[in-house]
């Protein structure tokens, strides 16, 4: 778990493909399938928005002091 | 119920906005987590205040998330073209042809930046100039950071009436007048358009080399400005749906005689403070000869330009691709307040087929099988002296935190359109603000629909309505405030959270999106102000 949230890629693949999944539960839950599916398809949404915030609360990372911040200079 | 409209409301509906752009731009915040730190605040105002139950909060978390798929279309294979692109030494090649179409440098940056990327505006939207053209920026030796802020600008005089005409039909949709005052509103809304193409053009020249370089392109850009802003004026009385498209080809076509102009055709030697652009990057890659020649590297971009016409202007094969559709369907929800929205079978219906992002798809995939048959990929890597990490890697690295934002971004903007947030933001201002000071705010409703949902035409089907509305209430000219709001829906695409992210990730700068919004936020606030100044003169010789 921690060095998922360390991963960039990983953790943001995490909230990326929790972000899909919410789509079609909350539809089949909120329309024809049971409700239980609304729950996890707003469960899904929910964690998918937590982790960025999360990840940057507890493993920020501390800025190079070598770069400039703006990027002007890199690339 | 109704929705309440006072102080406290309208500053906590205003929240979610200020708390997004201040992690942005002052804690300087990845877009990943100022956007998701967004959907929380949003929801949690929707939930405490604006009485919005959970399910309500579900079904509009998942149209956000269903919205977004829009953008991620073009994105993804928008990143796909890019990989292909980077790792073939194509744009190299490129970079060399784009040289050789004038050694003016500034020319060029305008013809690209400005030119080019409205012209795909014309046919293509969703933000595919930004994407399509900031790595062609990059790959000419300008800064990333105004590889992404030129195209931005530059393309907003395009919005409106861009995507051959896309966001002027949605707005006819959600309005209800008659003829003489749709007439008036397209005639108005080219007016107040004109604003963005020379304010853009000035931009783009002075982000390039402040002061002489003003001095030196001035008479470029006011002849390209009149041609796209002027053009559309005329063009959108006699048909608005290809109001943006016929000018911004002309421009493009008036690149080949003012590139024979000897002041554009020979670099500008007066010009020596050039903030835009990198100093190495031409020295860097001197020695390393790209294995495609020019004509190669700019074939995606005429495929591109081919099919999207195609997919666009041939009537009988619109249609055809058009009639495939589908949608997920989502039940009525409401607020404590009042505020409904119906229940739907197929909610915002996607054409997979005429979307841009299927033009891209099938330029990208084509380049591809071209490039890699033709040993491009080997080749460049034997040049550089570098192991290359391959298309679908590069693409998965570099979609995916793109992704994430727009996702986050798209998920808040539905939250606060169905708990009633937007209608507060827009009934508060209009509230407080007598009749002409509503005209000068109007465009800035505009602004703010587009801000929260990255999209212009989004903005005009929130708030066009509602604009309507007002002026009746206020006695002002219907046409002159419905011009401002679609105005300002360009506008706000300037700061538009999803383009800042799309065109930083293709240019390779993920996670500097707030040093984005920094260069386009000035431009942002200054086109506010002349378009609202603009508005009250139209109402004054209106009325």
């Amino acid at each position: 778990m921690v060095a998922l949230l360390k991963s960039r890629l990983g953790y943001l693949s995490v909230s990326f493909c929790l972000f899909l999944v919410s789509l079609p539960l909350v539809s089949a839950g909120a329309t024809s399938g049971p409700r239980v599916l609304l729950w996890a398809g707003s469960a899904a949404l929910c964690i998918a928005g937590l982790i960025p915030p999360f990840q940057r609360l507890l493993f920020a990372a501390k800025p190079d002091p070598g770069t400039k911040v703006d990027g002007e200079n890199s690339r | 119920m109704q929705i309440p409209v006072d102080f406290l409301h309208w500053s906590l509906a205003f929240l979610p906005i200020l708390v997004l752009a201040f992690l942005l731009v002052q804690l300087r915040w990845t877009a990943q987590q100022a956007g998701a730190t967004g959907i929380f605040i949003a929801a949690a105002v929707a939930f405490f205040v604006f009485r919005t139950p959970l399910e309500t909060l579900a079904v509009a978390g998942a149209k956000g998330v269903w919205d977004a798929l829009f953008i991620l279309l073009v994105i993804w294979p928008a990143l796909l073209l890019y990989q292909i692109m980077h790792q073939s030494g194509g744009y190299d090649a490129l970079r060399q042809g784009i040289t050789r179409l004038s050694r003016n440098e500034l020319f060029v940056i305008i013809a690209l930046g400005w030119v080019f990327a409205s012209f795909l505006q014309g046919i293509d939207g969703f933000g595919t100039p930004i994407a399509v053209v900031a790595p062609l920026l990059v790959a000419f030796g300008v800064r990333p950071i105004y590889a992404v802020a030129i195209p931005i600008i530059a393309h907003i005089w395009a919005k409106f009436f861009g995507t051959l005409g896309v966001g002027w039909l949605a707005t006819l949709q959600v309005v209800d007048l008659d003829e003489a005052t749709i007439l008036a509103a397209a005639y108005q809304s080219g007016l107040l358009i004109i604003i963005q193409a020379v304010l853009g053009g000035f931009t783009v020249v002075w982000m390039y080399g402040r002061w002489p370089a003003i001095r030196h392109a001035w008479p470029l850009v006011l002849i390209i400005a009149a041609l796209q802003g002027v053009g559309q004026v005329l063009v959108a009385l006699v048909d608005p749906v290809l109001a943006a498209f016929i000018p911004a080809t002309a421009a493009m076509l008036a690149l080949y005689p003012l590139s024979l102009w000897p002041r554009y055709a020979e670099p500008a030697t007066d010009i020596v403070e050039r903030p835009a652009m990198l100093e190495s990057r031409a020295e860097d890659d001197v020695d390393k000869a790209p294995p495609m020649g020019v004509a190669m590297s700019f074939f995606p971009y005429i495929l591109l330009t081919v099919l999207a016409l195609g997919t666009s202007m041939i009537e009988p094969l619109k249609n055809a691709l058009g009639s495939i559709t589908f949608g997920l369907p989502f039940p009525e929800v409401t607020t404590g307040y009042g505020n409904v929205n119906p229940a739907t079978d197929a909610y915002s219906p996607l054409a997979p087929l005429t979307h841009p992002g299927a033009s891209l798809i099938i330029t990208a995939l084509v380049t591809w099988g071209i490039y890699q048959a033709r040993g491009y990929y080997n080749t460049w890597a034997e040049t550089t002296k570098t192991r290359q990490k391959g298309v679908c890697w590069g693409l998965f690295e570099s979609a995916v935190p793109a992704s994430v934002p727009i996702l986050a971004f798209l998920v808040m903007a539905a939250l606060m359109n169905h708990s009633g947030q937007n209608e507060t933001l827009a009934l508060g201002i209009s509230a407080i603000a007598p009749a002409y000071a509503f005209a000068f705010l109007s465009n800035g409703i505009g602004v703010i629909g587009a801000f929260t949902t990255s999209s212009s035409t989004s903005s005009n089907v929130l708030f066009s309505d509602l604009q309507v509305t007002l002026a009746r209430l206020k006695g002002l000219p219907e046409a002159t405030i419905l011009a401002a709001q679609s105005a300002g829906g360009g506008i706000g695409n300037a700061i538009a959270p999803a383009n800042v992210v799309m065109g930083a990730s293709t240019a390779g700068i993920s996670g500097q999106e707030g040093a984005i919004l920094r260069k386009t936020l000035p431009w942002t606030l200054a086109a506010f102000l002349l378009t609202g100044a603009a508005t009250v003169l139209l109402v004054l010789l209106v009325n």
